[in-house]
């Protein structure tokens, strides 16, 4: 009879002894997401803006999702130097130069049971695009003018012709122009490209109930690096911005 | 008593003569009867026995008219050779040669004015189409169409002037006339300026074009003509891009053309 009560006793400890090893394990591999499931989406950018003739302004941003949520990091370095942080995003100010090589280090921070998860992505910087514009009198003689880096006025009887060099180091652009009047009014956005030229129509205000006097110029290039395969999804993504402001005059 | 009797009977013998009037405004013509000669043009109450009779009629030795007459005791027939009778049953089919001339010249003349109106598709530009005979067989044309959809300006210019050489009968009242000619066409497109233009984006089409032209006009017993030609041209095509000079590409081309007009008369 004792016999069988110490038998039965034993029988639940070990019981209690595997439910415990089980539970433990479960959660363990969950928190540790040691069944190596990537489960972080992760946006990396690297901008270079520039506005008319101003110096670029240079700005890394590094945010990571977890199923569209985005996740507060502990801290993100670029190359060792740790990267200012804003509420969610992590971002820097910094010059980016030419061919080097940016090595991004995102640390998640220390979860539950002290488990520090770091990531890591390099983006190896291209040559910045070039963009000219050219002023001429007709289409035609676009072809054969002299390209401006900036002007700060043109007359509206101008055609404007461009120069953009991004494909040969394989940029996407998204370009477009508009003009503006003298109290913020916005004609439509047309996409420009190498092969393109604004029309004096344009310019002088043929296509806009008002009197345009000033021509808007953005421009965007692109081109995505190798995020980092630890990553479910994402980019890690060089940008160059320029907006050009142009004073239209009779 | 017997005076009486024949005084009555000779004034009243007009009256019961048999006789044939024969209506015929042919030019030139000459009628017969039994291959004798009885008149020209238009015969009038020809007195003429009781009998069967084959009237023909002749002009320049062509017979354009032929039918048998059955002359009754007392008939006083009249025949309208006018109206076209070029085959009787159970002779050949073929219509008389002179019949046909004759026929091809009334069909011509009763469904063909000095102006027509209609259309001409096909070629250099397809347009409205104004047809004018100054003299009878030559006819100058002008076909044209202007159009403006979006930014495209289009118009398109045909001139032309043709020779009527030949008709010929096809059925009864399906007339076919053949032509001959010479023109000249002019097709532009101009397209408006946009707020952003691309360098090889056209900016202007041009095409003339000088032909010969031969074709062919049937009417199926109306005033409407079918017509088809065919056009040898000598055509230039010039375009001109917002960046680029203009070019030009000349060449020699067969063209086909159709239309209608309905003339008036």
């Amino acid at each position: 009879m004792i016999n069988s009560g110490l038998k039965k006793c034993k029988f639940l400890r070990t019981m209690r002894f595997l439910i415990l090893i089980a539970v433990t394990l479960i959660s363990g591999c969950d928190v540790l997401n040691i069944e190596g499931e990537k489960k972080y989406t992760a946006n990396i950018e690297f901008k270079t803006s520039r506005l008319n003739n101003n110096p670029e302004t240079h700005e890394v941003t590094v945010s990571l999702f977890d199923n569209g949520v985005k996740q507060e990091l502990q801290s993100v370095k670029l190359n060792d130097n740790p990267l200012n942080k804003n509420y969610q995003n992590i971002h820097m100010s910094t010059d980016l130069i030419d061919s080097v090589e940016y090595k991004v280090l995102i640390d998640l921070g220390e979860g539950l049971y002290d488990d520090q998860q770091v990531f890591e992505s390099i983006i190896k910087i291209k040559p910045n695009p070039t963009f000219f514009i050219k002023l001429a009198n007709n289409p035609r003689g676009l072809q054969a003018s002299a390209t401006q880096n900036f002007t700060a006025s043109i007359d509206s009887s101008n055609y404007v012709g461009f120069d953009i060099n991004s494909a040969n180091i394989q940029y996407q652009m998204t370009g477009i122009a508009y003009v503006q009047g003298a109290n913020g009014e916005k004609s439509k956005e047309y996409s420009i490209s190498n092969s393109n030229a604004l029309t004096s129509k344009l310019l002088s205000g043929d296509f806009t109930s008002f009197k345009p006097d000033k021509l808007i110029l953005k421009l965007t290039f692109s081109y995505n690096g190798n995020l980092s395969n630890s990553f479910k999804d994402g980019y890690i993504r060089r940008v160059y911005e320029i907006r050009q402001e142009i004073d239209l005059s009779d | 008593m017997k005076k009486v009797i024949a005084i009555l009977l000779i004034s009243i013998y007009p009256l019961i003569a048999e006789s044939l009037t024969v209506l015929n405004n042919r030019e030139n013509s000459k009628v017969f009867l039994n291959g004798v000669s009885i008149g020209r043009g238009d015969i009038s109450n020809f007195e003429i026995e009781p009998g069967e009779y084959v009237l023909s009629i002749k002009v320049n030795n062509n017979v354009t008219y032929k039918e048998t007459v059955v002359i009754g005791v007392g008939d006083k027939q009249v025949v309208d050779t006018n109206e076209f009778v070029g085959i009787k049953k159970g002779t050949s089919s073929v219509i008389d040669y002179g019949a046909k001339q004759i026929e091809e010249q009334r069909l011509r003349k009763a469904t063909r004015g000095y102006i027509g109106f209609g259309g001409l598709f096909g070629g250099i530009g397809s347009g409205v189409s104004i047809k004018v005979h100054p003299i009878d067989r030559l006819a100058m044309q002008v076909t044209g169409w202007a159009t403006k959809t979006g930014g495209e300006n289009h118009s398109n210019v045909r001139y032309r002037l043709l020779y009527e050489f030949e008709e010929t009968l096809l059925s009864k009242d399906s007339l076919s006339i053949i032509y001959i000619g010479v023109g000249g066409a002019n097709k532009s497109n101009k397209f408006d300026e946009g707020a952003v233009i691309e360098y090889d984006q056209i900016k202007y089409k041009n095409q003339s074009s000088i032909e010969a032209i031969v074709g062919v006009e049937l009417s199926f017993g109306s005033q409407f003509y079918w017509n088809l030609e065919v056009s040898l041209a000598k055509t230039d095509r010039k375009h001109e891009a917002y960046g680029y000079n203009v070019s030009s590409t000349e060449d020699m081309e067969t063209l086909v053309s159709f239309g209608g007009h309905f003339y008036f008369n």
